[in-house]
């Protein structure tokens, strides 16, 4: 199909189909030109991980390079007003409302202004509504003055919603995979250690399970082993912090 | 030279069916070498001259086109019962020396492990005629397990620990036969894991009911050839079961998410761009970009930009693995270089010297200074 002739909920709706990171944000800045922005970030995080680590952060970036260059050396992440507003509210919310409270935070705002930001839309996404799951925010940007652009931006928050909701639950499916692939688990194992989570018995396990007893806790040592752990309890613990539970 | 015509890429297509052509033109003109010469000689000098494959995939072919690509594995597989009805009755009639016979039974493994990857093209099929086509394609040569087998290679693709990655200095001899015992397994316990969900009978068994096929066969070359038929029959059944691991071998070594997490938008796959691959092997070569997307149809698979190319295509590289520590060198070296250098990866892709032929040239010059 020509990508001309389609939605913008259509390319919404690609974004999941996407397996790279790269295709994922190419589809992304095309979504934000047809909604009437002109640049984005979308950064996502666990909120409960230690913020001053760079690989907790996952980014899609469809904005000015001088921009990301200046906001990464300046460490603007760890004091982002965005990221503020997003941990407390699900609600989008125009550039302007935010309101900053220290200095660094409104020579932030300058700086984005001046980069394709002029006016913006912040667009918090939780999923699910749970403090320790990876959170997002994204913030489109546009370079019409606010009383002009911020409106426009709103209009289309709805888009804009699925659009980060989107976003984020690709985050999560990638980062998934990826500790699945470290740690060699697949679904099945997954279950039985979410069943061992839930305190259940390794003949509980076995009759839900359809195995015997033995496999039960062949598997689980399959899984200690995996996890480069002792016992089932750490592994847990490892699955969890991961997302994998 | 590089191929870039869509077009010519698509006509290429029907070079799958030169290995059975070549086989029964073999047989009948007193030179049953002829398919063997063509992968392992032919291939690997043609791609000097040919090239790699730089053509784009038809996105959106018009409806003839796409007629012409499904048609394309299907083709493969009626032509192949055709050439095992020739077979059967050369064995019946014929007598063959003993190189001859040896050479005969080379030239019919090279078809049977091609049958593996158009078998495997067809199983990807969205289409359950073609996936029951396939899985018989794959089991008239003795890998009737091949479906179920391959949902775990894809479900456990850059897994450290039981996925089909050669741990760096494994030997293609033990992976071989280590991953067909471990994927036997695990093919069979897929299918009892179907029939308990869904509550069905265990003596509709389809990996069980399949096996009925490559009895059959065997049955046929025995009838058809006697002790000698069915122990040539035997051998096929025992080199393609290994020629499937070799090539996974190939694909997958070393590359994990523990390893190698670099490889994650490359669905932790070596590659190869030899244009004449490609075409014989209906794009099995493009694996990065299968494992990606494992239900795209061949026609559409790419060359990923910056992907890990293998040192050379199928054939050289089954054969250095012959040699476990010089395979072990040439693809650790490659690998690192890989790794390390991302401005290289383009050149490394763009290699179209299978056999060292530049190599040669190039120590022969600095003796000549």
């Amino acid at each position: 199909m020509d990508r001309r002739a389609k939605s913008v909920i259509e390319f919404i709706g690609e974004i999941s189909d996407c397996v790279t990171e790269d295709e994922v944000n190419e589809l992304a800045i095309l979504i934000v030109q047809r909604l009437g922005g002109k640049s984005f970030v979308y950064t996502s995080l666990l909120p409960s991980k230690d913020p001053n680590t760079d690989e907790n952060f996952r980014f899609f970036i469809g904005c000015d390079d001088e921009l990301c260059r200046v906001y990464s050396s300046r460490k603007w992440i760890m004091n982002d007003p965005f990221f503020e507003y997003a941990k407390r509210h699900n609600a989008p919310i125009t550039g302007s409302k935010i309101k900053t409270q220290t200095s660094a935070q409104q020579e932030m705002l300058d700086f984005f202004s001046k980069h394709g930001f002029r006016s913006g839309l912040v667009v918090p996404t939780h999923t699910p509504s749970d403090s320790k799951s990876r959170m997002g925010v994204l913030y489109v940007g546009s370079d019409e003055e606010p009383p002009v652009g911020e409106p426009k931006l709103l209009g289309q928050r709805i888009l804009f919603q699925a659009m980060g909701m989107e976003l984020l639950l690709w985050w999560n499916r990638r980062l998934r995979s990826i500790a699945m692939r470290r740690y060699s688990v697949d679904d099945e194992e997954l279950e039985l250690m979410r069943l061992f989570d839930e305190g259940r018995s390794g003949s509980d396990i076995g009759v839900l399970l359809n195995l015997k007893k033995h496999q039960v806790y062949k598997l689980s040592d399959l899984l200690t082993e995996k996890f480069n752990v002792e016992k089932m309890a750490e592994a847990l613990v490892i699955a969890k912090a991961e997302g994998l539970l | 030279m590089s191929m870039k015509s869509q077009t010519l890429k698509s006509l290429g297509y029907s070079l799958c069916l030169v290995p059975q052509a070549l086989l029964i033109i073999g047989c009948l003109s007193g030179v049953p070498w002829l398919s063997i010469a063509f992968f392992f000689v032919i291939l690997p000098f043609l791609r000097l001259v040919v090239g790699n494959d730089l053509s784009k995939p038809a996105a959106d072919p018009s409806p003839s086109w796409r007629t012409y690509y499904q048609m394309m594995p299907r083709v493969y597989s009626y032509a192949w019962f055709g050439t095992l009805g020739f077979i059967l009755s050369w064995l019946n009639t014929e007598a063959m020396g003993v190189l001859t016979y040896i050479w005969f039974a080379l030239a019919l493994w090279i078809v049977c492990s091609l049958n593996t990857a158009v078998g495997h093209e067809l199983i990807h099929s969205n289409l359950a005629s073609d996936r029951r086509l396939g899985k018989i394609l794959c089991a008239s040569v003795g890998y009737f397990h091949f479906f179920e087998e391959h949902q775990s290679h894809h479900k456990k693709t850059g897994h450290h620990h039981g996925g089909d990655a050669a741990e760096v200095g494994t030997s293609i001899y033990r992976y071989a036969m280590s991953r067909y015992l471990r994927t036997f397994n695990a093919g069979y316990e897929y299918e009892i894991a179907r029939l308990n969900k869904g509550n069905i009978q265990r003596w509709r068994h389809r990996m069980a009911w399949r096996c009925l096929i490559p009895i059959g066969v065997a049955l046929l070359f025995f009838l058809a050839g006697g002790i000698g038929g069915l122990t040539l029959y035997l051998f096929e059944v025992v080199a393609t079961a290994f020629s499937v691991q070799a090539i996974t071998y190939l694909q997958h070594w070393g590359l994990s998410e523990k390893s190698t997490p670099e490889m994650i938008n490359f669905g932790y796959s070596w590659e190869d761009g030899c244009w004449m691959q490609a075409c014989v092997t209906l794009n099995h070569a493009y694996h990065a970009d299968h494992h990606l997307r494992p239900s795209r149809p061949y026609y559409l698979l790419r060359q990923r930009n910056g992907g890990l190319p293998l040192p050379a295509s199928y054939p050289v590289c089954f054969i250095l693995a012959l040699f476990p520590n010089f395979f072990t060198r040439i693809m650790h070296c490659r690998l690192g270089k890989w790794l390390e250098d991302e401005q290289a990866r383009l050149s490394l892709q763009h290699n179209t010297d299978c056999i060292g032929v530049s190599r040669l040239a190039r120590i022969a010059a600095q003796k000549m200074i």
